[in-house]
C-alpha cells in the first residue's frame, strides 16, 4: 500500500515542475490510473494519467461557445452578426482591436465634426509663422546620444537632467574657470563630441600599447626556442655519417621478403567434370522447365515444398521444417524408377563419354522413341553411351566426324571457331579476341573505320564494274572488323555479294567486335543487330527457293543473341509478331475470311520455337505466337495447294510447340479433320454427314483440291516428305498432281495419329477424335492409295479401337483440398526476438494496419463526441425545462400571494364593514 | 398581238432546241397561265415538253404542271368527276373550259407518276414526287364533294396511286423514299401510307402468284423501316392535309387505327418469302421497332416459329423476336428449349451472331425453376460444343457452364460425384434431340477436365476454376461475350513478367536433327540433300 503512495506520489513530484510549468492547476486534478506492476523504465502512456477536470471544463467551454449558440439559434431565421472590428479575427490581440476601434471612433467622430466646420485648413500664426512649426523649435534638445553605446553620458545626464540640480556643485567649480554663464545649446554639443572623440582616441592607444607588448613577447619567445631547437638537434648529423651502404646480401633478403609468392589456384576442371556440370546444368533448366510448364512460379514452389505434409499437430502458422525431398526407391522392368526431371548422377566409368549422334540413338532405341519427350532421351543418354562402349572403343571415322556437328555447345563454338581458322589461317590468330586484346582491337577498328570512310567515298567515284572488281578482291580478304550495322541496310551493304558461308562469317565477327565486355554501349549495339538479323531472316524465308543454310546459320545466331539480352530480344520479336498479326487481322475483319500469311510468317513461328521455350504455361512471345497460328487454322479458308501445305505446316508447328506440354488444341484437330474431309470423294460427301467447321464447308471453292484425280496409277506412287518449298507463293512444284495430293493426305494422316498419341491421356480423348474416326472408318477407306497411307490409316483405326476398348470414364470430382488443422492455441514463438525491431511485415502492410488503427481510434473519437454533445444538449434542455418550471412557479406563487393578499384585503374590509354595520 | 408574240416564242424556242432556254420559256409560258385564262393552251404545251428527254426541261415543266395545278385547283377551276354531261354542260363555256382542265389535270398526274415509276435520274423522281405531294395537299385544300374517305378530306385514291408507283418492282427507290421520309412527320400520310401499303402488297402478291420480286420487297422494307412510329400519348394533331373540321376526330389522330394500320402492313409485308439478307434485317429489327408498335404482336408468332424452324442464323435471329414475345406477351411456346437445345451446333461459334445468341441463351436460362436435368443438358452440350470451340469463345462457354452450374446446384453432379464406378463410356447421347432423354445427368464433364490442358492459358485457368468447388457468386458473362481473338493477342503481349525465359537447348538450325518436322517435312538446303544423295 505504502509503496504505491510513493510511487504516486513520486510521480506527481517529477511532474510537478511540467504541470506548473503547462498550467497552474490544482493537483487533485490530475488523475492517474493506477498500475498493476511497476515496470522499471517503463514509460507511461498517454492515458494513464490526465486531468478530467479540466478537459471536462474545457469541452464544456467549446460546446457552450459552439453548440449551444446553435441550439439556441435553431429555430430563428435572423441572426446578430457580430460586425465589430477585429471580433472575427483571432489573431488580433485586445490591444489592437481596441486601437483599431478606437481610431475608426475617432475618424467617424472628426469626419462628423468636419461637416459643419467651414474653415478646417486654416492654420494658425504668429508673426507671419505657423505656429505647428514653432512648436518643434521650442523643444529642448534631446535626441543628441552618444555614439559609442547609444545612451547618454552619465556626466551628461548629470548636467543635463532635472536642470543639473544634482551636480549643481560642481558646475559652480567648472564654471569658475570659464565662465557663469550656462552653455549655449551649440557649445554643448561641441562638448559632447569632443569628448566623445578624446575617449576614442585613448582607447585606440591603449589598444596599440597592448599589440606592442604582445609583439615583444612573441620575439623573446622565438628567441629562447631558437635556443631550445639547437640543444636538440645536435645528435643527429652524427648518424648519418654511421649508416653503411646496402649490402648484397641486404637486398637479397629485401626482395625475397618482397617477392610475390606464387598464390594457390583453382585446380583446372577435367574434361569429365565439365561434361557432369554441363548435363548438371542441364538437368536444373529442365526442372525449371517443367515448373514453367505447370505455371507455378518460384514462390509457389517453395510453399509446395513447406506444406508438402501436414501433421495434425500443424498450426498452420507458416512454421515449418523444412524437409528435403526423398524419394521412394521403386524398380520397373529391372531399371530405377526416378520422377521426371531428376536423374542419376553419371557414373565415373562414363568419364570418356561421347557425345552420339541420332542415328546410333534411333538404332538403340526402339522405334517409338521417335516422338518420345527430350527429357527421355536425356535418360536414354547414358544407357546408349554404355552400350556404344560395350560396342568397343573402335570408333570408325565417321563417328569422329560427326562429333564435330553434335555435343555440347562448347565444342560447336570451337568446331566453328576452328572451321573460320581454316578458311582464313593468317586471320586466324587474330580472330580469337581475347579481353587483353581488346585495346588493341578497338584501335584498329578506329583505323579501320577511317579507312572505310575514306573507300567509301572513293567507291562512290568509282564506277560499277570496278566495284565488282573490289568486291572480288574483298571476297578474297574480308576485313577483321566491322561496324556494327545500323539498319537492314548497312547490314545488306555489308554482306552485298558474298556467299551465305562469308555473310556467316561477317555476322559473327560483327558480334565479336562488339561483345558487351568490350565497350559500353555494344549491348545496345547487339540488340540492334537482333532485330536486324530478324529482318533479314524474314527478308531470306520469302525468297523462292529457300536459302536454308544462312537460315539456318541466322537462326543460331538469332539463338546467341537472344541468350545475351533476352528482354530486348522478346521486345523484338513481339513487335514483329505484332505487325504481322495486324496484317492478317484487318484483312480478316473486312472480309470475315484470311489469307495464309507469306513463308516468313510461317518460319518465324518455327524461329520462335527455337529462341523460346514453347511448354510455358504462360510466355509473353509463345502464347501470342499461338494465338496467330490458331487463328490462321480457324479463318483461312483452304482454296489451293499452297494453303493445305501451310496449314499442315501450321499444324506441325503446333505439333512441336505443344509436344512437351501436351496442351491441347482444338483448332488442329478441326483442321485435320477438314482436311480429311476434302479427301473423301466428292459424291460420298453428303452421306460422310460429319460436321465440317470453319474455314472448311460442306460446299464451296475447296472442291476437288485433295481428291485423286487418277486413283488407278497411284497405288505404287513412293511418298516423299513435303518440301518447303510448296509454303511459298508461287512455288516450283505443282501441287495440282497426284503426287502432291497423296503426300498432303499422308501428311495429315500422320500428324493425326501423332496428335492421338499425344492425347491419349487426355479424359476425353474417343470425343475429341471421334469425328476423324467417323470418318476414316466409314468414309474413307484409302484402298487406291499406297500402302504408307493405308497404314496410316489402319494406325489411327486402330489407337481408337484399342482406346475404347480401354477406356474408362470416372467420375468426375473436385480437387482434393487439404483439411484445414484445428487451430490449437498454443503461444508462438519468435526465436529470434527482438523488443527493440518494430512489428515485422511489409511497409505496406504496416502502413495500412497504422491507417486502420486511425481510423479506429478517429471513430471511437467521434462517437465520444457526438454522445457528448447529445448529453450535454440534454442537460441543456433539462436546464431550460427547470428554469421554465421554477419560473412558473413563482409566477404561480406570485399570483397566488397577490390573490390571498386581496383576499385578506377584502375579507379585512369585510369584517370592518360588519363592525361598523 | 400577245399570240403573235407566243407564236414568235414557241418558234424560237423550238428551233434553237437549248434546254435552258425552253426551261425559260417554260416558266414564263407558267406565268401567264396563272395569269389569264387566254393562255390556257399554254398547258398543253407544258404536258408535252414535260415528256423530253433533257432534264432540265423536264424538272421545269414537272414544276410548272405542279405550280399551275395547285393554283388551279386553289380556285377550283379544275372539274373532277366523271366525264359523263348532259349537252347544256357542255354548252357552257365555263363548264367546258373546266372540264378540259380536268382532262389536262389526269394528263399531267399521269405523267408525274409515270415519272416517279420510271426514269433514271432519282433527281426528278424525287421533284415528281414533291410535285405530287404538292398536289395532294391542294386537292386536300379544296376537296371535291366525294374525294376524302371520311372527314379527313385526304385524297387517298391519288396518295394510293402514288404509293403504286413508289413501290416500284422494277428499280431501287431507296433514295425517293428516303426524301418521303420527310413527309412521315405528318400523321396523316403516315396513316394512308399504311393503308395503301397494305393495299398495295396484297394487290402485287395477288398478281405475282410466287414471289415478288426482291426489289419490290426491299423497296417496301425501306419505306416500312422509314416510318417513325409515335409514341404512346404522343399529340397525333400535326396533319398535311387538314380536315374540314379541325376539333373532329379522324382516323388519323387515334393511336389505335396508325397501329393497326401498321400492324396490317407489316404482317402482309412478312407473308412474303423474303431474301435471307433482308430476312436477317427484319429479324435483326423485328423486336425492337416493330413489335411495341403493333397492336397485336401476338399476329408475329406465325411468321417467327417459321424463320425459328428454318435453322441456323435465321434461327438464331428469330429467338430475339419470340423471347420478347414470350417475356412480354405472354406467348405460350411449347418446346421451346428443346428447339433452343437444338440450336446448340458447332457452327454456333463461327457465325456473326455468337454473342447475341449466347447472351439470350443466357436470359433463357437464368431461371432457377427450370428443371435440372434440361440445365445439365445444355451444360453438356455446351461442353461437347466446346471440344471444337475457337479460343476466342471458350472463356466465355466456360463461363457459361459454371453459371449454370451455380443456379442449378443439382447439376453439380456432373463436376463433382462423390460416388460412382469409372463407366465404359459417355452417357451421354450427343445425338438425341430432346434433352430430356440424352441422359446428361449420368454423365461427367470430361471435356472441361481436358480443357484444362488447352493450350492458351486463360482457358485453361477458367477450366482450372470448373474442377474445384464454385465460388457462390455469379461471373460476369458480358465481359466475355464480345472477346475477340484480336483482344486476347493484345492482352497476350502486354502481360510481361520482368523476366523472360529461354529455350536452353542449342540449336543446330532452323530445324534441328531432332525435330518433328523430318517425318513430314523435307527441310534439308536442296545443296545438302544433293551431297547426300551422290554419297
Amino acid at each position: 500500500m505504502k509503496h504505491k503512495h510513493t510511487s504516486k506520489a513520486d510521480f506527481v513530484r517529477k511532474n510537478k515542475k511540467k504541470a506548473q510549468a503547462d498550467v497552474k492547476s490544482n493537483p487533485f486534478e490530475v488523475r492517474i490510473n493506477r498500475q498493476k506492476h511497476n515496470v522499471l523504465g517503463k514509460k507511461l502512456r498517454r492515458f494513464d494519467k490526465g486531468m478530467p477536470g479540466v478537459s471536462r471544463s474545457k469541452a464544456i467551454k467549446k460546446r457552450k461557445a459552439t453548440l449551444l449558440q446553435e441550439y439556441q439559434q435553431r429555430d430563428k431565421r435572423n441572426q446578430f452578426v457580430d460586425r465589430r472590428l477585429g471580433e472575427n479575427d483571432p489573431e488580433m490581440t485586445l490591444e489592437d482591436k481596441m486601437l483599431q476601434r478606437f481610431a475608426m471612433e475617432r475618424k467617424t467622430h472628426h469626419e462628423k465634426a468636419g461637416a459643419f466646420s467651414l474653415n478646417e485648413d486654416e492654420e494658425l500664426t504668429h508673426f507671419g509663422q505657423s505656429l505647428s512649426q514653432i512648436e518643434k523649435f521650442e523643444e529642448p534638445d534631446s535626441d543628441s546620444e552618444d555614439d559609442a553605446t547609444g545612451k547618454l553620458s552619465g556626466e551628461y545626464v548629470k548636467e543635463a537632467h532635472f536642470g543639473g540640480f544634482l551636480t549643481k556643485k560642481t558646475s559652480k567649480d567648472s564654471g569658475e574657470e570659464k565662465s557663469d554663464k550656462p552653455k549655449s545649446r551649440q557649445e554643448m554639443i561641441e562638448e559632447i563630441i569632443a569628448q566623445s572623440k578624446q575617449r576614442k582616441h585613448e582607447r585606440q592607444n591603449q589598444k596599440e600599447q597592448t599589440d606592442d607588448l604582445r609583439e615583444k613577447l612573441d620575439q623573446q619567445w622565438t628567441d629562447q626556442l631558437h635556443m631550445l631547437v639547437k640543444k636538440a638537434n645536435k645528435k643527429e648529423p652524427k648518424e648519418d655519417k654511421v649508416k653503411p651502404e646496402a649490402d648484397d646480401y641486404d637486398i637479397m633478403v629485401r626482395e625475397l621478403g618482397f617477392e610475390i609468392k606464387a598464390k594457390a589456384s583453382d585446380r583446372l576442371k577435367t574434361e569429365d567434370e565439365l561434361a557432369r556440370e554441363e548435363q548438371e546444368r542441364l538437368q536444373k533448366l529442365e526442372a525449371d522447365r517443367q515448373l514453367r510448364m505447370k505455371g507455378l512460379t518460384q514462390e509457389d514452389i517453395r510453399q509446395q515444398q513447406q506444406n508438402r505434409h501436414v501433421s495434425a499437430d500443424d498450426l498452420d502458422d507458416g512454421f515449418d521444417f523444412i524437409r528435403p525431398e526423398r524419394l521412394q526407391l521403386a524398380y520397373k522392368d529391372g531399371k530405377l524408377l526416378l520422377p521426371e526431371g531428376k536423374e542419376l548422377m553419371p557414373s565415373t566409368s562414363d568419364a570418356d563419354q561421347k557425345p552420339i549422334k541420332r542415328k546410333h540413338h534411333s538404332e538403340a532405341a526402339s522405334g517409338s522413341e521417335a516422338d518420345q519427350s527430350e527429357d527421355e532421351d536425356m535418360e536414354d543418354h547414358s544407357d546408349e553411351e554404355n552400350s556404344d562402349q560395350s560396342e568397343g572403343e573402335g570408333s570408325d571415322q565417321s563417328e569422329e566426324e560427326e562429333e564435330d556437328d553434335d555435343g555440347s555447345d562448347l565444342e560447336s563454338d570451337r568446331s566453328t571457331d576452328d572451321d573460320s581458322q581454316e578458311e582464313h589461317e593468317e586471320e586466324g590468330d587474330e580472330e580469337d579476341i581475347d579481353k587483353e586484346g581488346s585495346k588493341e582491337e578497338v584501335e584498329e577498328e578506329r583505323e579501320e573505320n577511317t579507312k572505310r570512310k575514306q573507300e567509301t567515298e572513293a567507291m562512290e567515284k568509282i564506277s560499277k564494274k570496278e566495284r565488282k572488281a573490289i568486291a572480288e578482291a574483298a571476297k578474297t580478304e574480308l576485313p577483321y572488323t566491322f561496324r556494327a550495322p545500323e539498319s537492314l541496310k548497312d547490314l545488306m551493304e555489308l554482306v552485298e555479294g558474298q556467299s551465305y558461308d562469308r555473310q556467316l562469317l561477317i555476322i559473327n565477327r560483327i558480334r565479336k567486335c562488339h561483345h558487351p565486355s568490350l565497350a559500353e554501349g555494344n549491348k545496345k549495339k547487339l540488340q540492334n543487330l537482333f532485330s536486324i538479323l530478324l529482318e533479314y531472316f524474314g527478308k531470306l524465308a520469302n525468297q523462292s527457293p529457300v536459302a536454308m543454310e544462312m537460315i539456318d546459320g541466322l537462326s543460331i545466331h538469332l539463338y546467341e543473341l537472344a541468350q545475351q539480352s533476352p528482354g530486348p530480344s522478346a521486345d523484338t520479336v513481339q513487335t514483329v509478331l505484332k505487325n504481322k498479326y495486324h496484317k492478317f487481322d484487318s484483312v480478316c475483319q473486312r472480309k470475315g475470311r484470311a489469307v495464309y500469311p507469306a513463308v516468313d510468317t510461317l518460319l518465324l513461328f518455327k524461329l520462335v520455337s527455337v529462341i523460346f521455350p514453347t511448354s510455358d504455361f504462360r510466355h509473353s512471345v509463345v502464347t501470342p505466337a499461338m494465338l496467330f497460328m490458331a487463328q490462321i487454322l480457324t479463318k483461312c479458308p483452304v482454296t489451293s495447294g499452297r494453303d493445305v501445305a501451310c496449314g499442315l505446316f501450321v499444324c506441325t508447328l503446333f505439333l512441336q510447340y505443344v509436344s512437351l506440354s501436351k496442351r491441347f488444341v482444338p483448332e488442329v484437330i478441326n483442321y485435320l479433320q477438314g482436311l480429311l474431309y476434302l479427301v473423301v470423294k466428292t459424291e460420298s460427301r453428303k452421306a460422310a454427314a460429319a460436321e465440317v467447321i470453319q474455314p472448311f464447308k460442306h460446299t464451296g471453292a475447296q472442291g476437288n483440291l485433295l481428291v485423286l484425280q487418277e486413283p488407278d496409277d497411284s497405288g505404287s506412287m513412293s511418298i516423299k516428305p513435303l518440301p518447303l518449298d510448296y509454303l511459298s507463293k508461287n512455288p516450283a512444284q505443282d501441287t495440282d498432281t497426284d503426287d502432291f495430293r497423296i503426300s498432303a493426305t499422308h501428311a495429315t494422316l500422320q500428324l493425326t495419329n501423332m496428335f492421338a498419341n499425344m492425347y491419349k491421356n487426355l479424359p476425353a480423348f474417343h470425343e475429341i477424335f471421334s469425328p476423324i474416326s467417323d470418318l476414316l472408318s466409314k468414309h474413307l477407306l484409302l484402298a487406291a492409295y499406297p500402302q504408307e497411307v493405308q497404314d496410316g490409316r489402319s494406325q489411327f483405326v486402330q489407337l481408337m479401337t484399342d482406346h475404347h476398348s480401354q477406356a474408362t470414364y470416372p467420375p468426375l470430382q473436385y480437387e482434393k483440398l487439404k483439411p484445414k488443422p484445428l487451430k490449437l492455441y498454443e503461444p508462438k514463438f519468435d526465436e529470434d526476438y527482438n523488443p527493440e525491431r518494430k512489428m515485422k511485415g511489409s511497409r505496406k502492410q504496416k502502413e495500412k494496419e497504422r491507417l486502420l488503427k486511425m481510423h479506429k481510434r478517429e471513430m471511437k473519437g467521434a462517437v465520444r463526441e457526438i454522445r457528448k454533445d447529445a448529453q450535454f444538449l440534454a442537460r441543456q434542455q433539462l436546464q431550460e425545462q427547470m428554469d421554465k418550471d421554477a419560473e412558473r412557479k413563482r409566477k404561480v406563487k406570485e399570483i397566488m400571494h397577490h390573490l390571498s393578499s386581496q383576499e385578506g384585503e377584502c375579507k379585512q374590509i369585510a369584517k370592518k364593514k360588519i363592525k361598523i354595520m | 398581238m400577245c399570240a403573235q408574240v407566243r407564236n414568235r416564242r414557241t418558234n424560237m424556242s423550238a428551233d434553237d432546241g437549248n434546254p435552258r432556254a425552253v426551261a425559260e420559256d417554260i416558266k414564263r409560258k407558267t406565268k401567264e397561265v396563272l395569269q389569264s385564262r387566254e393562255h390556257a393552251n399554254n398547258i398543253t404545251d407544258i404536258l408535252e415538253t414535260a415528256q423530253s428527254d433533257e432534264d432540265v426541261v423536264t424538272a421545269a415543266s414537272l414544276s410548272a404542271l405542279q405550280k399551275i395545278f395547285s393554283t388551279l385547283l386553289g380556285r377550283k377551276e379544275v372539274y373532277r368527276g366523271k366525264l359523263k354531261g348532259s349537252d347544256e354542260e357542255l354548252a357552257d363555256p365555263k363548264k367546258q373550259y373546266s372540264r378540259w382542265l380536268g382532262q389536262c389535270y389526269m394528263d399531267a398526274l399521269e405523267i408525274l407518276l409515270h415519272r416517279l415509276a420510271h426514269h433514271d435520274n432519282s433527281d426528278i423522281k424525287e421533284l415528281a414526287l414533291l410535285a405530287l405531294l404538292k398536289l395532294v395537299s391542294a386537292e386536300g385544300k379544296h376537296p371535291t364533294s366525294k374525294s376524302g374517305a371520311d372527314q379527313s378530306n385526304f385524297p387517298l385514291r391519288l396518295f394510293q396511286l402514288i404509293i403504286d408507283k413508289l413501290m416500284s418492282s422494277e428499280a431501287d427507290q431507296s433514295a425517293v423514299i428516303g426524301r418521303f421520309q420527310d413527309y412521315f412527320q405528318y400523321d396523316d400520310i403516315r396513316l394512308f401510307t399504311f393503308v395503301s401499303l397494305h393495299k398495295n402488297l396484297r394487290t402485287v402478291t395477288k398478281e405475282f402468284t410466287r414471289q415478288p420480286p426482291d426489289t419490290y420487297l426491299h423497296n417496301v422494307h425501306t419505306l416500312l423501316t422509314q416510318v417513325q412510329m409515335p409514341g404512346e400519348g404522343g399529340d397525333l394533331s400535326n396533319l398535311y392535309v387538314s380536315p374540314t373540321d379541325p376539333e373532329a376526330e379522324c382516323r388519323p389522330k387515334q393511336l389505335k387505327e396508325q397501329r393497326r394500320a401498321f400492324t396490317n402492313a407489316w404482317l402482309s409485308f412478312l407473308k412474303n418469302k423474303l431474301p435471307s439478307s433482308l430476312y436477317r434485317q427484319v429479324l435483326l429489327t423485328l423486336d425492337q421497332a416493330v413489335i411495341p408498335h403493333m397492336s397485336s404482336p401476338k399476329l408475329l408468332i406465325d411468321f417467327l416459329t417459321q424463320s425459328y424452324n428454318v435453322g441456323g442464323a435465321i434461327s438464331l435471329l428469330a429467338l430475339n423476336g419470340l423471347f420478347t414475345l414470350i417475356y412480354k406477351h405472354n406467348l405460350d411456346y411449347p418446346d421451346f428449349f428443346r428447339k433452343l437445345y437444338a440450336l446448340f451446333e458447332p457452327s454456333v461459334f463461327h457465325v456473326k451472331y455468337t454473342a447475341r445468341f449466347f447472351h439470350l441463351a443466357d436470359v433463357f436460362l437464368t431461371s432457377t425453376h427450370i428443371p435440372a436435368y434440361l440445365a445439365a443438358a445444355f451444360i453438356k452440350r455446351l461442353s461437347r460444343l466446346s471440344l471444337s470451340a475457337p479460343v476466342s469463345s471458350l472463356q466465355m462457354v466456360l463461363v457459361f457452364i459454371s453459371n449454370l452450374l451455380r443456379r442449378h446446384p443439382n447439376c453439380q453432379v456432373l463436376v463433382h460425384r462423390s460416388s460412382g464406378e469409372g463407366l465404359g463410356s459417355d452417357p451421354y447421347d450427343e445425338s438425341e434431340p430432346d434433352p430430356a432423354k440424352c441422359k446428361a445427368m449420368d454423365s461427367s464433364l470430361w471435356e472441361v477436365k481436358s480443357l484444362q490442358h488447352h493450350f492458351h492459358p486463360d482457358v485453361s485457368q477458367a477450366a482450372v476454376l470448373l474442377g474445384k468447388p464454385l465460388a457462390p457468386l455469379e461471373a460476369d458473362l458480358s465481359q466475355h461475350l464480345e472477346l475477340c481473338t484480336s483482344e486476347m493477342f493484345e492482352k497476350d503481349l502486354t502481360t510481361k513478367s520482368d523476366q523472360v525465359p529461354l529455350e536452353f537447348h542449342v540449336p543446330k538450325g532452323l530445324f534441328g536433327p531432332k525435330d518433328q518436322f523430318h517425318s513430314i517435312w523435307d527441310t534439308e538446303p536442296p545443296t545438302k540433300k544433293h551431297k547426300t544423295v551422290t554419297s
